[in-house]
């Protein structure tokens, strides 16, 4: 069914194996303060870095990527130390220096980003005064110089009018932009080797392709080694060379990207790969015959910010006169990314955001203006699941009490209530023991699974889901979505599903709605959205999916 | 929206004279509280004042009027800044509270000045050696003088350093019959202020000190200091550059809101040492059930305060750039 | 869950030192009336006695009276006033903060407004002036700390009820229908509770420090003999009776102590930190 796209054919496969490894990294093994769920951190690493390659690391939460990348920079929390190995880099062991001495290859040999571009820059310091720091700090020049270089910099990595730019403050510009800022500080004095750890896990589709481009660009243009670290597989296609792949703390396995995607030798890696969800085009058409059952129609949403006792502050629109129906048995796709309007339309389309233009029906009946009790019909009809395993249980309250609560608040009797509660523990592959449990005794998996028991506890005949398995490793969300198909088609439900990953959309998704700043751009079945796109957004968002060549998938 | 500084500055103003506002018209109803009649409140423990003053308190407040006309006849005095007239000082309130200030208002600075500069240095040292021996010894002592209070520390230091061993004056800011030159008596002066300074003030580098480490391993754990080391740079400057400069942002603030808890505090510290400022002055009010007096200390210290709260709001706009200035 | 707060409370030394000694103090404070009887008034002995002589552990004050039974006796009031004024500051910051938190809008700014006033306002000068003005007695100090420090007590719990009225449980429970007050009460507060509870037991150590300090200017309850009143009214003997100052200034220092500690074990046990889970 796979169609492996050959990855990279412009990179020649042998090119790095011929010069000497830039980096060395030899059973690193780094042990975790007791009390953990294993005693080492890492254990036992090993890999090589050849020159002006791109190497990635590739694993799940958990699996100690990041804290390799952080070991190379000795930049370990000082809870975890490193017990045995080497890290050799230009003639000499990294891993025993102390942290003075690391100090003079920080920055100057070794550069490193970091994933949250939000919080990564210093919010009181301009951004050119930080990238003058890094300059100043391995190197003496004269004032004018190093202004010189900051604008050169910043320049290099494509950030607009560079001169004003640099006396901006972080929080004046856009995560991409920040990004951009983090990769021109980190190679602004030609470090042999970048570390990236999840630097892009945080930005939206479309920006992400930017950032991973202008990695790409920067290895080709000066010839700096990558070590990209990230959970995601496409980026692995899209990027690397070369892959290594961890999985509690030890190399799974490793090797040249078209050989570890192509024919995978570990069970895990083959499974990680299996999961990525594929981006599938083609698929059969939904029938048109079916009613309407859910109909947003002229939607419109305008939030005041800042407004005050005696301010009036100002309005941002964040849905815009948005039409959509849902027709009964099918799942209708909402994608977009951050500030679309997509989750704010999920609020209004739910009823527990208000209105200001335009009409919901339910089933022809109007349900726009209702609130409190005479609500309470559809507050049976249409439910929800939350993106945020973590956010979306009250940590003080039992299971027994979340699955309940929503049959009481109904009216529904105690026993019964608990009754049922219990049907749809098994339903979503849960014990009944798990009753009386708390939510931060399971795993993010199995608490978007009760999240979604929770939904389905009062029998809806609509589901909407917003963004339900951005928040899990790859391999948990396949048994989420793989737990969703089968509820749907088992309860016949009808599915709104609300996603910012495109490849998941493509997959579970009858019809496609595509959002962009506050309105629908492109709107229809999703063979024809996905494969025929008409809206240069569209278009644009299918060509960001990182490794859309290798993770694609046609069906006929 | 962002809008200028000056536009800024003028909103805030506007605020704070709201403010003050409700300060005064808080007073206005504070005053009626105590049972009996308000001439006698007024008067106070004057005992039976002459029926010429009497009469001229009556119509002053308008006592024998309405109760809203009274509050109108209280605004205009206010606004004339008028505060009463205290018959037991025979002295107008305002004259007399400005009389008093100089030597709290100096007292106050000092404590502020080595409050904030040691507790930030402590606090520094603690959050850089955090849970080494520098941290405990400085969060014990920290939590020590926490728990001490002001004035028992004030006797106890007499005790000590005046009675014990007389290397200090115990009381007064001046050595009676002793003659000044300008540096003999700058002298004098300071001697006089050691104990009081260090009274008062131990509370203030305890909080400090406390705020600061808590400050600065908050951001220490932030991303941008991971950034910042990434870049190469060696702790110490870390530390100065990106730690220490993001945690003035929350110790500027708090620094504000212990200005009314200072005030308060010079109350106990004058009171133990006799120094003749505007704490001591309270204390007297109070012993000599002379609330308007009392009333007009109220109100003065409380504009003073939020004068302090506005300079401190519009530093922080120096500092802060993220705030929108709206 | 009760389990593993004890647990972590238990594993902090500070804390459980801090919780005995308390224990210990209000024990003594409620069974030494009935066995050294007496009131701390009643003339003991011969004024002026040193500590450590005739059996008198902290000596007599200068009417006689046997100090240590008076710094015993002192705690029961200091920990009643400290108790109840708390309580006063927690009911009315805790209600208001929650209000403001979860209405948002114009409510939030109005309560916020007030709020700030009473901030604004030198503490311990208005307290004077509304114990003065009110007359002094146990109530009255314990309405006025209640006044100076709820506002305390209500940042803290409209800036936990803010931060929890958009999390997606809260959210959940709007999707399933349940009404906004029960949302407040059952899924909000139950989560805003722990740094309010910290908080609160912190403002009984402050109340305290004020209440001594109110006293010390002879503005507590006339018929109290607290820590305060003593250190206030043996000033002028300072020079050659110093034991009369110094032992309730160690007794209000050591109860302030042992109450901290208990706070910021309180603190480190409630740590919300253990539902974030990853």
């Amino acid at each position: 069914m796979t169609v492996p796209a050959s990855t990279r054919p412009d990179v020649p496969p042998s090119a790095a194996v011929s010069a000497a490894p830039v980096l060395s990294v030899r059973g690193l093994t780094v042990r975790l303060p007791g009390g953990g769920d294993r005693e080492h951190a890492v254990e036992g690493i090993d890999f090589d870095l050849a020159a002006g390659e791109i190497l990635c690391i590739v694993g799940e939460s958990g699996s100690g990527k990041s804290i390799t990348a952080q070991a190379i920079m000795g930049l370990l929390p000082k809870k975890l130390e490193p017990v045995s190995g080497e890290i050799l880099f230009e003639g000499r062991d990294l891993l025993p220096l102390s942290d003075r001495e690391m100090q003079a290859f920080r920055g100057a040999r070794i550069g490193m980003i970091f994933q949250e571009p939000m919080t990564a820059l210093n919010p009181v310091l301009t951004v050119g005064d930080q990238i003058a720091e890094m300059i100043l700090a391995h190197r003496r020049l004269p004032a004018a110089e190093v202004r010189a270089r900051v604008v050169a910099a910043l320049a290099a990595v494509r950030l607009p009018e560079p001169e004003t730019l640099r006396r901006a403050h972080p929080h004046r510009l856009s995560g991409g932009q920040r990004q951009r800022v983090m990769i021109a500080m980190a190679m602004v004095h030609d470090p042999a080797i970048l570390i990236a750890d999840e630097p892009t896990t945080a930005l939206d589709v479309t920006t992400q392709a930017e950032v991973l481009r202008l990695i790409r660009q920067l290895r080709d243009d000066r010839k700096t080694s990558v070590i990209l670290v990230t959970h995601d597989f496409g980026v692995v296609a899209e990027m690397a060379d070369r892959v290594v792949v961890m999985r509690h703390g030890k190399v799974v396995e490793t090797g040249p990207t078209a050989e570890v995607l192509g024919r995978p030798r570990h069970p895990y890696t083959r499974a990680l790969i299996d999961a990525v969800p594929r981006f599938t085009t083609g698929a059969a058409a939904p029938s048109d015959t079916a009613e309407k059952l859910f109909d947003m129609r002229s939607i419109t949403r305008r939030f005041v910010r800042d407004a005050g006792l005696f301010r009036k502050g100002t309005a941002v629109v964040a849905v815009n006169d948005v039409s959509l129906s849902l027709r009964r048995g099918e799942t209708l796709g909402i994608v977009g990314e951050s500030g679309s309007g997509k989750s704010t339309l999920a609020r209004c389309a739910i009823r527990i955001s208000d209105v200001d233009e335009g009409s919901i029906l339910l089933e022809g009946q109007d349900v726009t203006r209702l609130r409190g009790r005479r609500l309470m019909p559809f507050r049976r009809k249409v439910q929800m699941v939350f993106q945020d395993p973590y956010a979306s249980l009250n940590p003080r309250q039992k299971i027994g009490k979340i699955l309940t609560d929503p049959l009481r608040v109904q009216g529904h009797a105690r026993g019964p209530a608990r009754e049922r509660a219990i049907e749809l523990l098994r339903l979503v592959g849960l014990e009944p023991q798990a009753m009386q449990r708390y939510p931060h005794e399971f795993s993010g998996g199995q608490r978007q699974r009760i999240g979604i028991a929770r939904a389905l506890v009062v029998d809806p005949e609509i589901l909407i889901a917003d963004e339900p398995v951005s928040s899990l490793d790859v391999s948990v969300q396949r048994q989420v979505l793989d737990l969703l198909a089968d509820v749907r088609r088992r309860l016949q439900l009808s599915m709104i599903f609300i996603t910012h990953d495109l490849r998941v959309a493509a997959q579970v998704c009858d019809r496609i709605a595509v959002m962009q700043t506050g309105k629908v751009v492109e709107q229809g079945p999703t063979a024809e959205v996905f494969g025929n796109p008409a809206h240069p957004y569209t278009r644009d968002l299918i060509a960001a999916i990182p490794g859309v060549e290798f993770f694609s998938e046609t069906v006929d | 929206m962002a809008v200028s500084r000056l536009t800024y500055v003028r909103r805030r103003l506007g605020r704070a004279v709201l403010v003050v506002v409700a300060v005064v018209v808080l007073g206005f109803f504070l005053i009626r509280i105590p049972p009996g009649d308000m001439v006698d409140v007024i008067v106070g423990e004057a005992g039976g004042a002459d029926l010429e003053f009497v009469e001229m308190m009556r119509s002053h407040f308008g006592l024998d009027r309405s109760l809203w006309e009274q509050f109108l006849i209280y605004i205009r005095n206010v606004l004339v800044l008028d505060l009463g007239f205290s018959y037991q000082q025979q002295s107008p309130v305002l004259k007399i509270i400005i009389d008093r200030m100089p030597i709290t208002a100096l007292i106050a600075a000092i404590v502020m000045v080595f409050g904030v500069g040691l507790g930030m240095l402590f606090g520094a040292i603690a959050a850089t050696y955090v849970n080494r021996w520098p941290d405990t010894l400085v969060s014990g002592f920290a939590l020590l003088f926490y728990a001490t209070p002001n004035f028992w520390l004030g006797l106890m230091l007499v005790l000590l350093f005046s009675i014990y061993v007389q290397w200090l004056p115990p009381f007064g800011i001046r050595t009676l019959g002793m003659q000044q030159t300008a540096l003999s008596g700058a002298i004098d002066l300071a001697r006089h202020l050691v104990l009081p300074v260090i009274a008062l003030g131990t509370h203030y580098v305890a909080i400090f000190a406390r705020i600061t480490r808590g400050a600065m391993l908050e951001v220490a754990s932030m991303d941008f200091v991971k950034t910042a080391r990434a870049k190469g740079l060696s702790r110490l400057q870390v530390i100065r550059r990106h730690i220490l400069r993001n945690a003035l942002l929350p110790l500027t603030t708090y620094a504000g809101l212990q200005a009314g808890n200072l005030i308060g505090g010079t109350v106990l510290v004058e009171t133990v040492f006799a120094i003749p400022g505007l704490g001591r002055l309270t204390y007297e009010s109070i012993v000599t059930r002379d609330y308007l007096l009392l009333l007009g200390i109220l109100i003065v210290t409380s504009v003073l305060v939020i004068i302090v709260n506005l300079i401190t709001d519009i530093i922080y706009t120096f500092i802060e750039p993220r705030v929108e200035l709206t | 869950m009760q389990r593993d707060y004890i647990a972590r409370f238990m594993a902090n030394p500070g804390a459980v030192v801090g919780l005995i000694f308390l224990a210990a103090v209000i024990a003594g404070s409620i069974v030494a009336p009935m066995f050294l009887g007496a009131n701390p008034w009643e003339v003991a002995g011969r004024p002026f006695i040193p500590p450590g002589q005739d059996g008198f552990l902290m000596g007599t004050d200068m009417l006689g009276r046997d100090v240590a039974l008076a710094v015993l006796y002192g705690t029961r009031f200091s920990l009643l006033i400290g108790v109840g004024s708390m309580l006063a500051a927690v009911l009315i910051g805790a209600t208001l903060g929650a209000v403001a938190g979860y209405a948002g809008g114009w409510v939030d700014d109005l309560l916020m407004r007030i709020t700030e006033f009473f901030q604004i306002l030198p503490s311990l000068v208005l307290i004077l002036v509304l114990v003065a003005f009110m007359g002094a007695s146990v109530y009255s100090v314990i309405i006025g700390i209640g006044v100076i420090t709820w506002p305390n007590v209500a940042r803290v719990m409209r800036a936990e009820v803010m931060s929890l009225r958009n999390r997606e449980y809260v959210e959940a429970a709007r999707v399933i229908g349940q009404r906004p007050l029960t949302i407040l009460v059952v899924q909000i507060l139950p989560n805003a509770m722990p740094p309010v509870i910290v908080i609160a037991s912190l403002m009984i150590a402050s109340a305290i420090l004020t209440e001594s300090a109110l006293s010390f200017l002879g503005l507590g309850d006339p018929n109290i003999m607290t820590w305060g009143y003593m250190i206030g009214t043996s000033r002028e003997y300072l020079r050659f009776a110093w034991w009369i100052s110094l032992f309730p200034g160690l007794a209000i220092i050591s109860t302030v102590l042992a109450i901290n500690f208990v706070g910021d074990g309180l603190a480190a046990a409630l740590n919300p930190r253990m539902e974030e889970g990853r």
